[in-house]
């Protein structure tokens, strides 16, 4: 009898080890086509499109293009113009969003199905650097205006020269990909440890290629100080990307998507997955918009260049 | 005949104890006090009469026992899955949603203390230790007012009085956990105590195997839960209980990488439990009126703690936390007669919340530097309640109100419930029930993780998450005898600041330290029609449990908000038990227990269809040499995800027997009990995935034998 139930504990115990196995399904999974559209305003002088088709998740990433559209942005109603078809996929229309007006997307197929979606475009975040006080790993800052969501990256480059990167960034530049700041209306939605493990002197949590500042009410005229931080070149830019809440919701639902399933081996690819924002109707992909100014730097010169963007 | 009249005095004492009064009174055994306050010189508890009703279903230990659960426990709450109402969460698990709640949304209460942990092993079975369970209740509609703060099914645990005049005790051996229990006289008739504690056995056997084996990493378990009871009968009027329960669950996994130029280590260790010190006073005013005062602590906490280790130098370590602290005092007045039953009392209690996803970093240059930015909620509620039954020849109408006045960071919010019920008795063994629940919740757990188990993020309720509530319908009737049971009944029910996570996986993610963004509010609604019928006979007895039902959801930012189905709204759910004594003898039984579940599968959100995206500014100007694949792939391309649980997974089907042997010595009583979870080796789906090409399925549980010895005296 003992003999028995330590051959049969032992059994148990070596079927326990086998929980949770996974196998093939004949699931029948209603994949669907969509015509996909994305474009993103900007305050430059031409706006870009892409329409495109989706593909079944069994299929490759080919996604076909949409030939024949008719593409009108409309602003308050009224149209400015319509987009023209410049290479495979990608459309143009030269124009310039102005702040604070509410723009229209609309895509006619020939099939009859019509896309649309709506933004508007945010007003330009107001900051100024507080130059004095910057001393290694951090730069200073005021944000004076703060009713639209505004994303904050760091170019930089150690070796390139400044002017060939100045007054745009160049290809070469390089995104860092830990940042860091003590703004208090930060979204830690993205927070990744200590910078000062990485930096030294950092005082700073540290995140994830981009910080995402809320919007609030600035009560004061001082504005709301605070310092970005990171590893810092002798030469490179402090971007702060003003975003529509469309573009907003597309961003950081993307970097959450993108965070969560970082690793094939991970289980939590097996539960449900992330939405990433859509505001297309009758179709998929995001109308949105962003202003984008930047503060350049140059060794121990600092600039504000709003001026050339 | 004067053994007789005991027994039918304690059956009537506790049928209408169960039945009427059990919400008022601190221990279902506590009428064996008014008996002996008759001048009967002693008695004995010969057994327990269940009620079964629409909305009320009391069992003890006989009918759980037969039921077999992954790791061979006896588990009180594993019943509650084979009644009328309840729709089953993760397969093996615990998580039970009653008429459309989540599973938060239950209150189970240990001798009339919540307890806010009750699973073990991610819900693999209960930290309630069986042995001290005298009697569970679960009601899913006509609450009493004395019960607040749930939105769903209340289930009332009472443990055993210790027995004030020799020793009992019982020792139990599975492959996962070992069990002791005492109970018995320190003063007989006077002063007595219980004390029961289980180990799980896990951590041993994972060391051997390892052992005997090459199995990479390091694994391990350890589950433990005590329960201790003194029992001071002062005198005939008056009783004084002190109890302490317990539960620890810890778990640790460690992998290692090795390679030549260097050694990485990632350790995650999960950690939850429950700590509950309770005092009360029985006062029996005289044989109609009593008095039950109760004052409690409750802690519960879990926490989760990954570190990495890089050539012996820690490199980053995070840590999330959920605490909620509750101190409460309480007294309850009770009145009855043969016609009338009669309730209130007044609650007072205080609570300290931290929100799961408190965040501490601990990296090798900033060990000074600890950052904890989720603050403590601190929230006080007083509650008073009132209940009034009164039986007019065949209609029983019943009423209850609750006020709850609660602070929240200098908020205050008063709420009322009102509960209402009419019985009407057609005939001896017939009769008609309706009833209407209002309930409010004050904290919430919130919904959308697919398992229920409790780590999930509880959060006080604030001006911003308000006070769940719902309000719920009853109409239904019975056909009973000391047989049989026949029970069927509609019910309705819409639910409103319910809480759900957006994207329930952003949880699991180790960049998410703000879990307000990620909460949002909505509402729930569900309806359904319930069966139960019952058969008992000498040698068998059988149930079975049928619920048609539909569960929805409104979310804002959830399905571009539109309504969509609740993760566990199974359409069909059915539950069959049945137990056959296939040996009786003076000195031994035999009995053979079977179980079928069946239900619809649940819903799940799947992709359907894979689009060019806008990549992320400056994202292929990285630095970095190497980005991994998936990392790539979502920063390029974006999956275009179905409507929110649009899909149904196939139907859950499973099989259990399990056979037992009892053996009744002089002066010990053996029970060896052999069960089979999932007898049909039926891989049920738990969720789908789309992997090299092709679309997989995960089943949590194939064919699981279990094995449980058990001796008593």
């Amino acid at each position: 009898m003992k003999s028995w139930i330590i051959t049969l504990t032992g059994w148990m115990l070596i079927a326990s080890a086998l929980y949770a196995c996974v196998q093939e399904l004949p699931f029948d999974v209603k994949e669907t086509e969509l015509p996909v559209v994305n474009c993103i305003l900007t305050n430059d002088t031409l706006q870009t499109l892409s329409l495109t088709q989706s593909v079944k998740i069994t299929d490759g990433y080919a996604f076909q293009e949409i030939q024949e559209a008719r593409i009108s942005l409309w602003a308050e109603e009224v149209k400015i113009g319509e987009f023209e078809r410049k290479s495979y996929g990608n459309w143009q229309l030269r124009y310039q969003p102005e702040a604070g007006i509410h723009y229209r997307l609309q895509v006619q197929l020939p099939d009859g199905k019509e896309l649309t979606a709506t933004t508007a475009m945010p007003e330009k975040t107001q900051l100024t650097a507080d130059r004095e006080k910057n001393s290694y790993p951090s730069k200073y800052f005021r944000q004076l205006t703060a009713e639209n969501p505004c994303w904050v990256f760091i170019l930089g480059e150690e070796t390139w020269a400044a002017d060939l990167m100045h007054p745009v960034p160049s290809s070469k530049v390089k995104l860092h990909e830990i940042i860091g700041t003590d703004h208090p209306r930060v979204d830690r939605f993205n927070e990744e440890g200590n910078l000062v493990d990485l930096v030294s002197r950092a005082t700073t949590p540290a995140y994830a290629y981009y910080v995402r500042i809320q919007p609030s009410p600035v009560s004061n005229e001082e504005g709301i100080p605070f310092c970005m931080q990171t590893n810092f070149g002798p030469y490179g830019f402090i971007f702060f990307r003003t975003a529509s809440e469309e573009y907003d919701q597309y961003l950081k639902s993307s970097l959450q998507k993108l965070f969560v399933y970082k690793s094939e081996d991970d289980p939590i690819q097996w539960f449900d997955e992330n939405k990433v924002y859509s505001n297309i109707s009758n179709g998929a992909g995001i109308f949105a918009a962003y202003q984008d100014n930047y503060y350049y730097f140059f060794d121990n010169y600092d600039f504000f260049n709003d001026e050339y963007h | 005949m004067m053994n007789t009249t005991k027994r039918i005095l304690v059956f009537c004492a506790y049928c209408f104890n169960a039945l009427y009064g059990q919400a008022q009174s601190e221990d279902p055994l506590t009428f064996q006090d008014s008996i002996n306050s008759h001048s009967l010189e002693t008695i004995t508890v010969l057994g327990t009469t269940n009620v079964r009703r629409n909305n009320t279903y009391s069992f003890s230990l006989k009918e759980v026992k037969p039921l077999v659960s992954v790791v061979g426990e006896t588990d009180v709450l594993r019943y509650i899955g084979t009644l009328p109402g309840v729709s089953q969460g993760m397969e093996g698990g615990l998580g039970f949603f009653v008429r459309g709640s989540n599973t938060g949304n239950n209150r189970i209460e240990l001798d009339d203390v919540p307890v806010y942990g009750s699973d073990h092993l991610f819900g693999l079975f209960s930290t309630i230790p069986s042995e001290v369970v005298d009697q569970v209740t679960f009601r899913n509609g006509k609450l009493p007012a004395i019960s607040g703060d749930f939105l769903s099914s209340l289930v009332k645990i009472a443990t055993i009085q210790p027995d004030a005049a020799k020793y009992r005790g019982n020792l139990s051996v599975s492959p996962f956990m070992a069990g002791l229990s005492v109970n018995g006289p320190l003063i007989k008739n006077r002063l007595s105590f219980q004390a029961a504690g289980r180990i799980s056995l896990l951590r041993p056997e994972i060391q051997l195997i390892k052992a005997m084996t090459d199995m990479e990493g390091d694994v391990l378990p350890e589950v433990a839960d005590l329960y201790v009871k003194v029992h001071y009968q002062v005198n005939h009027r008056h009783a004084v209980n002190l109890s302490h329960y317990y539960s620890n669950d810890y778990f640790k996994y460690r992998h290692v990488e090795e390679s030549r130029l260097e050694s990485s280590s990632n350790t995650v260790e999960e950690n939850w439990g429950n700590k509950i010190v309770r005092l009360s006073w029985n006062w029996k005013i005289k044989e109609s009126m009593q008095l039950n005062t109760m004052v409690y602590y409750n802690y519960f906490a879990s926490g989760q703690r990954q570190r990495t280790t890089s050539n012996g130098q820690q490199t980053n370590e995070l840590r999330l936390q959920t605490l909620l602290q509750e101190w409460a005092a309480q007294s309850a007045w009770s009145y009855r007669t043969n016609d009338l039953i009669a309730g209130a009392g007044l609650q007072a209690k205080s609570q300290q919340i931290r929100p799961a996803a408190e965040k501490v970093y601990v990296g090798e240059a900033s060990s000074e530097n600890h950052y904890s930015f989720n603050p403590d909620y601190f929230a006080k509620m007083c509650s008073g309640y009132a209940d009034l039954e009164y039986k007019y020849k065949r209609f029983t109408p019943s009423i209850g109100y609750r006020i709850n006045y609660y602070f929240i960071e200098n908020q205050r919010i008063l709420d009322n419930n009102l509960r209402l019920a009419l019985a009407v008795e057609l005939s001896k063994e017939t009769g008609l029930e309706i009833s209407y629940d209002q309930l409010s919740q004050f904290h919430h757990i919130v919904e959308g993780l697919p398992t229920g188990w409790s780590l999930d993020l509880i959060l006080p309720s604030t001006p911003l998450y308000k006070p769940e509530k719902a309000r719920q319908y009853y109409a239904g009737g019975f056909w009973s005898n000391k047989q049989a049971l026949l029970s069927a009944g509609v019910y309705y029910k819409n639910m409103d600041n319910l809480t759900s996570y957006k994207n329930a996986s952003n949880i699991f993610g180790v960049q998410n330290a703000n879990w307000m963004d990620e909460v949002v509010t909505g509402k729930g609604e569900s309806y359904g029609l319930e069966l139960r019928a019952e058969k008992r006979e000498e040698r068998w007895n059988a149930a079975a449990s049928y619920t048609l039902s539909k569960t929805d959801r409104l979310f804002a930012d959830i399905n571009q908000d539109k309504k969509f189905p609740f993760k566990f709204d199974r359409r069909h759910i059915l539950n069959l038990t049945g137990q056959v004594l296939t040996r009786k003898r003076e000195s031994s039984n035999q009995q053979l227990n079977m179980m079928l579940a069946f239900s619809s599968g649940h819903h799940i959100t799947l992709p359907i269809a894979m689009y060019q995206g806008i990549e992320p500014p400056y994202w292929r100007q990285q630095s970095v040499i190497y980005v991994p694949p998936k990392e790539e792939e979502n920063a390029l391309y974006r999956q275009l995800m179905s409507g929110t649980n649009e899909y149904l997974l196939p139907s859950y089907l499973r099989v259990d027997i399990s056979y037992s042997f009892l053996r009744i010595g002089k002066r010990f009583t053996h029970e060896f009990v052999i069960g089979i979870f999932n007898v049909l080796n039926r891989h049920n789906p738990y969720l789908i995935f789309y992997e090299d090409d092709r679309w997989k399925q995960l089943s949590i549980f194939p064919i699981l034998p279990s094995v449980k010895w058990s001796l008593s005296f």
